[in-house]
């Protein structure tokens, strides 16, 4: 039973301890102050995701509950193949996009056929997307489709793999590849859409 | 190289701009693990009472299974 009573205080615990360690401390205790830290480190960043993602905060707060309740009651599932990290992450990402797709009714959140001329030749340089002011790069995130954001958050917020991308999303790594190249190419364009006079 | 990153930037914003959000959801996971909490006792409790019924209603005994 989960132990509501006698909770530790989470400062009580070391911060350097790793997120796998406390996965581990809290399934053998089932002392919720370990998931407190879980919390903590973590809830922040699903918030800001799903913020990113459905663009309401109203969803954002309620994907951010779901998402940490599926986690607490999934934590004994995680096997530490991957970074934990990673796997909170896949479960938000994958729980925004299902969320777009039932509101929009629209399975297509990722197209594999993304039929736009965009002349993916020449890749859109990473620091050209990294150094984007913050002011603007809310605005250019909230412009482009959700597919394209996601995969440009996995790659520059949470340092993601390209295998790592292709594992959450299920997809090939070569397809990924291309994901991620279309996506820059969007960002670029809707920049200079928006701020071609700067 | 990445020398600058704003997606990382943007991300500690918004950590720091919803932080009061963030306590608002810790309460209902709170008040959901609590739910949880009193189920999983009255499971705990009554589940074996529950199993011996069955058996016993299905003509068993279940000091049988004790021998």
């Amino acid at each position: 039973m989960i132990n509501l009573l006698y909770p530790l205080l989470a400062s009580d615990i070391s911060s350097n301890i790793s997120d796998e360690e406390v996965v581990k401390l809290y399934l053998d205790t089932q002392n919720v102050a370990y998931f407190n830290i879980l919390y903590k480190r973590y809830s922040g960043k699903i918030f800001g995701k799903s913020l990113s993602l459905l663009k309401s905060e109203s969803e954002a707060h309620d994907a951010t509950q779901d998402v940490m309740m599926k986690i607490l009651l999934n934590l004994s599932k995680f096997s530490g193949k991957s970074r934990f990290s990673t796997w909170i992450y896949s479960i938000t990402y994958n729980y925004c996009i299902d969320f777009i797709r039932r509101k929009k009714k629209d399975p297509s959140v990722y197209v594999d056929d993304f039929i736009e001329n965009l002349d993916i030749e020449e890749e859109v340089n990473d620091a050209f997307i990294t150094e984007v002011n913050v002011k603007r790069l809310k605005v250019i995130l909230n412009e482009i489709p959700s597919g394209d954001k996601s995969i440009l958050l996995m790659k520059y917020q949470d340092d993601m793999s390209i295998r790592e991308i292709s594992g959450i999303l299920d997809k090939s790594e070569s397809a990924i590849k291309m994901q991620i190249k279309r996506a820059k190419k969007k960002f670029q364009t809707v920049y200079y859409d928006k701020y071609k006079d700067d | 190289m990445i020398n600058m990153n704003n997606f990382k930037k943007l991300q500690e914003e918004q950590e720091e701009q919803y932080k009061d959000n963030l306590l608002g959801i810790k309460s209902s996971i709170e008040g959901n693990l609590g739910v949880i909490g009193i189920f999983t006792g009255l499971i705990e409790t009554y589940i074996t009472k529950l199993i011996q019924c069955m058996i016993n209603l299905s003509g068993g005994s279940s000091d049988k299974l004790d021998k």
